[in-house]
């Protein structure tokens, strides 16, 4: 274990790969502070470019990347009540009021410190996790591989905040797409319309971009975007951002506290960022001696939320990376990017490439600290991009997705079927259709047929006898006769109101 | 006089509708293909594809007749966490409001406005479809150049001097990044 840690290690520490994460950070800063791109956006944008890099290094730069989008996503929520990302509209509740007092300079050093602290808790729990989660992983095979992908892709969509109907339409649609092309078990080209580009299936990128950078160009271009510059004095010295970063450290316990916490909100897959944001932020409240300050400028509402923000990235990451299962739409493109890269996530991540993972637990520590570190002196200039004119987003956004879409395989058809995906995600961004279980439909659906052959070819349909595969099986029940239950009940307590 | 209650709930057309229809289409298609594949290959899509299609079509009817929502309460059941605050403005909703002149608008304020939002949509896709022509015929530098400049002036209503320096800029950074950093295959 040690030594692969100290593998993992040197993996990081070298020009390249260093050279990269600092780009990638601000890259990631850049895409969470503008409103209307943030991280998925990123990820799809980005997948194409680092499809010739070598293994880590292009690894490294996803990561990276995706690590720190919530640490510059939280910067104009907190200069101008604009909120980059989704997780950080928490952060506004106290650090725009700070804003409004003259405490710009405390309210963005506790942030940055924040930030930088859970994403290094949040490394540090998926590193604790490695070795307990380790021989648990020994005893899958494909059998329970298979019924996990079922429970995971399940548990996304009755766990979400959207319609379940519309969750499994949306992964029912992306298992579809995922049998396009020659498969390796049946031995012919499926809506393959006799065209030879489709013969390899449609790549994830294709799809990614498609979906999310597609579909955003399209919804930007429709409803336009313009925010109005708030009228709040954004000066700060060194000194307040130096206070804000003690405040962190003053008020260590809370910040431990939150960052477990979103760390392990970040583990179940499909609670998402908001889920870790606000809990956090109701803990703080909760467990504050004189909280009677949260929601007027609390320094301490703050801290919570950020550290949670960046340490719930670590915990998605682990059953991404352990069981092949995302835990939030970020992790299920960056799911298709490993295997873009040749890795291929699940039990054999912590068992034959353990070095591979200790370098992302390291990717993300590092990433964390040079996310921050080099917001301290930019932070009042990352929050006025906030302001950039949709019109001159989109053709940037444009030209990124259309090249790196033709890049992947050299296909202009690339760039049409993922303007047809754009058109999808659109639709099912406009009518509240979730897109995060089609990506994740997409990138399990081959996995989930290939395990499903293989147990069958094994065990034939005996291998839905196995103890784990019947746990997982009676869990997937569970959960939707839950929901079920749930449905009954709100529908029984909304007959009481009118009665 | 008494009145005598319609039995069957008037039918909805909206586009949310025609949406739900695209998609019922969609997967009753590739059920449908799925027909002709061997046994093997044939199991999967066509279980997926006939569950899309019993899926899409439940949505499709509430859709449809709002009234059987209460009649099909699992259709519009949300997931467990549907009780969280709203997200903000992850991506474009979270925004404040619409840029007028350029690709302004908002959603659902009327068909007027439906309409014009459609057609700069259709517009997007137009330019898109232009950049991959370019795209095929010049070297990448010049297609994204030249789109960027078009694209900014002609449908963002930016000035010739904004439109250009963007387009430089833009294509500055893309060989940055891309051919010097990144070391991409373009």
């Amino acid at each position: 274990m040690l030594e692969s840690m100290w593998v993992g290690l040197q993996l990081v520490i070298s020009w390249k790969v260093m050279g990269l994460m600092i780009v990638a950070t601000f890259i990631g800063n850049f895409f969470g502070a503008v409103p209307g791109l943030g991280g998925n956006l990123a990820l799809a944008l980005m997948i194409p470019f680092v499809f010739g890099m070598e293994t880590f290094p292009g690894l490294a730069f996803l990561l990276a990347m995706h690590s720190v989008v919530h640490t510059g996503g939280s910067i104009p929520g907190i200069l101008f009540a604009i909120p980059g990302t989704g997780p950080t509209v928490a952060t506004i509740i106290d650090g725009y009021e700070m804003t409004k007092k003259g405490q710009a300079g405390q309210a963005m050093g506790a942030q940055l410190a924040a930030s930088a602290f859970g994403g290094v808790v949040g490394a540090l729990v998926l590193a604790l996790f490695i070795p307990i989660l380790r021989p648990i992983a020994m005893t899958f095979g494909s059998a329970e591989v298979f019924m996990l992908i079922v429970f995971g892709m399940t548990f996304i969509v009755v766990i979400s905040r959207e319609s379940i109907p519309k969750g499994f339409v949306a992964a029912f649609m992306g298992l579809l797409l995922s049998t396009v092309g020659l498969g390796a078990h049946t031995g012919i080209g499926r809506y393959t319309f006799g065209q030879l580009w489709l013969w390899d299936g449609i790549n994830i990128v294709t799809i990614v971009l498609g979906i999310f950078a597609f579909a955003e160009i399209l919804s930007l271009g429709a409803k336009g975007r313009k925010a109005k510059i708030a009228q709040v004095n954004i000066e700060m010295t060194w000194a307040q951002l130096w206070e804000g970063t003690l405040a962190v450290f003053k008020e260590w316990w809370l910040s431990v506290r939150t960052a477990i916490i979103g760390c392990f909100i970040g583990i179940i897959p499909g609670l998402g960022g908001d889920a870790a944001t606000w809990i956090c932020y109701g803990h703080a409240v909760q467990t504050s001696k004189n909280n009677e300050n949260f929601g007027k400028g609390d320094i301490r509402g703050v801290i919570g939320v950020e550290t949670a923000n960046n340490s719930k990235e670590g915990g998605s990451l682990l059953p991404t990376l352990v069981f092949g299962i995302p835990g939030s739409s970020g992790m299920a493109i960056l799911l298709g990017a490993f295997l873009i890269l040749g890795i291929v996530p699940g039990p054999t991540m912590i068992t034959d490439h353990l070095d591979m993972v200790w370098g992302m637990v390291w990717v993300m520590v590092i990433a964390n600290l040079i996310g921050a570190v080099t917001l301290y002196p930019l932070s009042r200039y990352m929050g006025m991009l906030a302001f950039i004119r949709s019109s001159l987003l989109i053709p940037c956004i444009m030209v990124l997705a259309s090249v790196g879409a033709y890049l992947i395989r050299g296909f202009w058809q690339d760039v049409i079927l993922a303007l047809a995906f754009g058109l999808l995600g659109y639709g099912f961004k406009r009518w509240k259709y979730p897109r995060a279980p089609l990506i994740l439909g997409f990138i399990l659906g081959e996995l989930a047929e290939d395990y499903l052959h293989k147990s069958l070819g094994v065990y034939g349909f005996a291998f839905l006898k196995r103890p784990v595969v019947l746990i997982l099986l009676a869990m997937v029940i569970l959960s939707l006769g839950f929901t079920i239950y749930k449905s009954y009940q709100d529908k029984k307590k909304a007959r009481g109101a009118v009665a | 006089m008494t009145h005598k209650r319609n039995r069957f709930p008037r039918v909805i057309i909206s586009d949310a509708v025609v949406f739900d229809w695209v998609l019922l289409i969609g997967f009753v298609v590739l059920a449908v293909f799925a027909v002709n594949y061997n046994a093997r290959a044939r199991s999967i899509p066509m279980a997926l594809g006939i569950l899309g299609t019993v899926m899409v079509s439940f949505q499709l009817i509430v859709d449809m007749f709002p009234p059987l929502r209460r009649k099909l309460g699992f259709v519009v059941e949300s997931g467990l966490m549907a009780d969280q605050k709203e997200e903000s403005p992850t991506e474009t909703d979270n925004v404040n409001s619409a840029e007028a002149g350029n690709y302004g608008g908002n959603h659902g304020k009327g068909r007027t406005e439906a309409i014009q939002e459609w057609v700069k949509i259709l517009r997007l896709i137009i330019w898109i479809a232009a950049f991959i022509v370019l795209l095929g015929v010049t070297h990448y530098l010049i297609a994204v150049g030249l789109f960027v400049v078009l694209v900014t002036r002609i449908e963002a209503g930016e000035s010739w001097i904004r439109s250009i320096v963007l387009a430089v800029s833009v294509n500055i950074g893309f060989f940055i990044l891309f051919n010097l950093i990144l070391n991409a295959q373009l």
